[in-house]
């Protein structure tokens, strides 16, 4: 029944479109009991610009006001964090049922407008602008990492002599201690890949340990060779000792622009840090990106991509060997695409090409060849009955997938369905499936 | 000096150390090679095969919930969404109203409503329904959802009838008596006395399916048991046999302590309370601030089957001393709770409520909610409509909310429209929002949508509007809103699952 729309600012939205604003699930759903007319009062819309006064459980009622354009804003009084709240998700509903009529935006809703267009203008300054940086502080910096990647060469060399036999059973401490030194020495990458080693340790797998430890004696003897690399194979052992290339740096790199199929969105939660991963798929090029963005305590992940939807956008992919992680330079707006499946009528939304098991798995070896630090790689299988332990194709080629997902099994009914997910050294992890004309995501 | 190079070697030269057995290139040229053989294997990795495929599911023929109806149960089960906060009884109500609908769930919500119905009951004839022939085939493939298939986990025990864990004996017990009673009976007593204590009170529960005249030689066998337990189940079931021999010698003392004559009833509590009660379970003991003589004759009556009495108008109209007017009722209270007995318990409950509401003790109420559910089904929504009716301030006190709790979704139109009036009355009259709420959870899910061709959601509308009116900063209305909320989302719900 959804067809492909492509949004002006201003004809009221589908209730479906509100609810992709969700920041996560239960804000959405939350939303939907707040839509009654008791509720809300002096409600508006002119153009891009709705607002409305709802009654909570406060004293004083709540003003919420979207604007909704290229790149909504929102802004609500109550004292939640997430943007938007759920009482904005509310009157955007209404909106969206024809409850809200074309009016002047009375003062409250025109002053915050006027501050949105000053604060957007000085942003957009602001990134225009080149950073100065100054040389010394690089120089200092490329010291201290080198400083601490060739300690870190000389621990692992210690301890392949002293037998890593041993490794299994000390525990998390020596690698957390040497996991601290290299964050102090400015190489966050390295720190990361030195825990994900504590993991193969403490998970007992003597293949995978020596693996890592190969691994991380790789990025060693790269980096001491950066400057002898090829350009994008030294970006890549840049990126994953963890010097950090500049946004600006990224964007102005020649972007990619194509429509972009949202395939899946995996989040992280942890107490300091929350990120969000959103995959996604070039239905012209095939090429998979992946965008990044994250979180502090108490803030909410951005919720720009909705699974399942086609964006139309250009993409700056970070330098390296095996180009994923990319930032939206610009967006063309959304294109809603029927879940999966070529909407029925004229309408053609792209799609992005999918592919068998074995085409997955050579795109994982290519991959890996670009960026032998790799751990999840994302693939698109076209056509896979779900198991309790493997994803099956039609004749028996099959890939095991880490854990039950009963959720998928059920939604597939033992036939096949193209699912998404992220594949790695333990099989894949399943994040998004399409069946029955419905995207699922797991 | 070994020289790796294969990846099992390279493993084990790394495992013992290079200290120990040199290697080639030394413990730097032995990383390089474990990264190179390492990521060889790591990329090289090869699909597996001849793997076989999954039985495919059953076509369903029903049709389909709408996207929009479906993104709503998602949200029901969510267990990190609130419902307004109001909870998991709340939400289980409006996930049975969803799949009473008649529309199919969507795949990948069957996982989660399984296991909601493996502990919740209730919503099982609703999701055999909605689950559709996809429900079915899921349910088959795990041992935890198989009671949607109506195998009530009776697989034939892997071990000797005495030696498997007494979980599984019961289910297989349980199982084996709704088959063939007779079998079960048999069952049971061909290891009855070298069961241990705990597992005779357990087993012997199990007796309540199909209970019947030839249970009463076990269960007479197990009024002489050490156990508390064990003799407390017996009792239970004894009070249940009609005709039985228990039930005769309790109908003895009964009709000697309670001598119905043509005027009035004579009451001649029982003197004392000899060994022979005391098997057949009258606690010797008074509770504190009940005489021992009339704490007797209660035990007595309560438990002496209702067949002895008659008919209860019969005996109800008869003028009983004042003295022990209470304890009577109460007795033959509880025997019409404890063995079902529909007509007399509407009759007591008649005769009970007015005590009940005034005198306001927990012990009432807690006979009244027995009572309640001993009511035939019918005359359930009548009597709460009249509870409802006739004093909405007390009639919490009488344990009026478990009664409602037994009228199932939706009420009918003379209980619905009750409600809604004691609503009003209790929110005008200013009662604490902890009495309105437990009448105001249950209304917000058991009302029907329309009522008397008109919304109820606009009636409750309606309401609060009229009641802001005049108090607009009154705390009551957020009560008022709540129930709004549930109503607008049933509403909503019921819309999208038309479309």
């Amino acid at each position: 029944m959804s067809d492909i729309e492509i949004v002006p600012g201003v004809q009221p939205w589908s209730a479906e479109r509100v609810l992709a604003l969700a920041p996560d699930p239960a804000a959405g759903r939350a939303a939907q009991l707040l839509i009654g007319d008791s509720r809300w009062s002096d409600s508006g819309a002119e153009n891009a610009l709705v607002w409305g006064r709802s009654r909570g459980s406060a004293s004083a009622p709540y003003q919420s006001i979207a604007e909704l354009g290229e790149q909504p804003a929102f802004h609500c009084s109550c004292p939640s964090r997430k943007v938007p709240c759920k009482h904005v998700l509310a009157l955007l509903l209404r909106w969206s049922a024809g409850k809200v009529g074309q009016r002047e935006p009375p003062g409250w809703v025109h002053d915050w407008s006027m501050r949105q267009a000053v604060r957007s203008a000085r942003r957009e300054a602001s990134e225009g602008r080149p950073r100065e940086v100054n040389p010394k502080t690089v120089a200092r910096r490329a010291d201290r990492v080198a400083a601490g990647m060739a300690e870190l060469d000389r621990w692992l060399a210690d301890q392949v002599a002293a037998g890593v036999a041993g490794l299994t059973t000390v525990g998390y401490e020596p690698f957390d201690t040497l996991a601290a030194r290299l964050v102090d020495a400015q190489a966050r990458g390295a720190a990361g890949l030195v825990r994900r080693l504590a993991g193969a340790a403490v998970g007992g797998d003597p293949e995978r340990l020596v693996t890592e430890l190969g691994l991380l004696r790789l990025l060693a003897a790269g980096y001491a060779r950066l400057d002898e690399l090829p350009a994008p194979l030294a970006a890549t052992v840049a990126s994953r000792v963890g010097i950090p290339v500049g946004r600006d740096e990224v964007l102005a790199t020649p972007p990619v622009a194509d429509a972009w199929a949202v395939l899946g969105i995996r989040d992280e939660i942890d107490d300091q840090l929350s990120s969000r991963r959103v995959w996604l798929r070039g239905c012209a090029t095939g090429r998979m990106a992946l965008v990044l963005s994250f979180a502090g305590p108490g803030q909410t992940l951005a919720a720009d991509f909705a699974v399942g939807t086609v964006v139309e956008a250009d993409l700056c992919f970070y330098p390296g060997a095996t180009p994923l992680r990319a930032l939206v330079a610009g967006r063309a707006g959304t294109t809603l695409a029927g879940p999966g499946v070529r909407a029925s009528g004229a309408s053609d939304a792209p799609e992005p090409p999918a592919d068998s098991i074995t085409g997955a798995l050579d795109s994982w070896a290519a991959a890996l060849a670009g960026d032998p630090w790799l751990d999840r790689w994302p693939v698109l299988l076209a056509a896979v009955h779900p198991t309790t332990t493997h994803l099956v194709e039609a004749d028996g080629t099959a890939l095991p997938v880490r854990g039950e997902y009963w959720p998928l099994i059920a939604a597939a009914g033992g036939g096949a369905c193209r699912v998404m997910g992220e594949y790695g050294p333990a099989g894949i992890k399943p994040l998004t499936a399409w069946a029955e004309g419905r995207v699922v995501s797991l | 000096m070994i020289d790796a190079v294969n990846w099992p070697e390279v493993v084990a030269a790394a495992l013992v150390g290079t200290d120990r057995r040199p290697a080639a290139g030394g413990s730097t040229g032995l990383l390089d090679s474990a990264a190179a053989l390492g990521l060889r294997r790591r990329a090289g990795v090869d699909a597996a095969h001849g793997v076989a495929l999954p039985p495919a599911a059953p076509p369903d023929r029903a049709q389909r919930a709408s996207a929009a109806a479906t993104t709503r149960l998602a949200g029901l089960l969510d267990p990190f969404t609130s419902i307004d906060g109001r909870g998991a009884e709340t939400r289980l109500e409006l996930v049975d109203e969803w799949l009473e609908a008649g529309r199919l769930a969507a795949g990948e919500l069957l996982p989660a409503l399984l296991d909601l119905g493996r502990r919740h009951r209730r919503l099982r004839p609703a999701l055999l329904v909605a689950g559709g022939e996809r429900g079915r085939w899921l349910a088959a493939q795990r041992p935890d959802w198989r009671y949607l298939l109506g195998e009530a986990d009776e697989r034939e025990l892997t071990e000797p009838w005495d030696l498997a864990p007494i979980g599984r004996r019961i289910g297989h017990l349980t199982a084996v008596r709704r088959r063939d009673p007779a079998a079960g009976r048999a069952l049971l007593v061909s290891t009855w006395d070298s069961e241990s204590a705990d597992d005779r009170a357990a087993l012997l529960g199990t007796l309540d399916i199909g209970l019947a005249t030839a249970d009463e030689e076990l269960l007479e066998r197990a009024l002489d048991d050490a156990r508390r337990e064990v003799r407390g189940t017996s009792l239970d079931l004894l009070a249940r046999l009609p005709a039985s021999r228990y039930g005769a010698r309790m109908a003895e003392r009964a009709r000697a302590c309670l001598r119905v004559g043509p005027h009035r009833v004579d009451v001649r509590p029982p003197g004392q309370c000899d060994r022979a009660m005391q098997r057949d379970g009258v606690t010797p003991r008074a509770p504190a601030g009940t005489g021992q003589r009339a704490w007797w004759l209660e035990e007595v009556l309560a438990r002496t089957p209702m067949a002895t009495w008659g008919a209860p108008d019969d005996l109800l109209r008869l003028p009983i001393p004042d003295e022990w007017a209470g304890v009577v009722r109460r007795g033959l209270g509880r025997a019409a709770a404890g063995q079902g007995d529909g007509e007399w318990a509407a009759a007591l409950v008649d005769r009970l409520w007015p005590e009940a509401t005034t005198a306001q003790r927990p012990d009432d109420r807690l006979l009244l909610e027995a009572l309640y559910e001993a009511l035939p089904a019918q005359q359930r929504a009548d009597r709460a409509a009249d509870v409802l009716r006739s004093d909405p301030g007390r009639a919490t006190a009488a344990g009026v909310e478990r009664l409602l709790e037994l009228c199932p979704r939706p009420w009918p139109r003379g209980l619905a429209e009750a409600a809604l009036a004691a609503i009003a009355v209790l929110v005008r009259g200013g009662a604490s929002t902890w009495r309105l709420a437990g009448l105001v959870t249950l209304a917000g899910t058991r009302l029907p949508l329309r009522l008397g061709g008109r919304s109820t959601v606009e009636a409750v509308a309606w309401l609060r509007a009229a009641f802001a009116e005049d108090r607009p900063a009154d705390p009551r209305l957020g009560t008022i809103d709540q129930l709004s909320d549930v109503l607008r989302f049933r509403h909503e719900m019921h819309e999208e699952l038309a479309q």
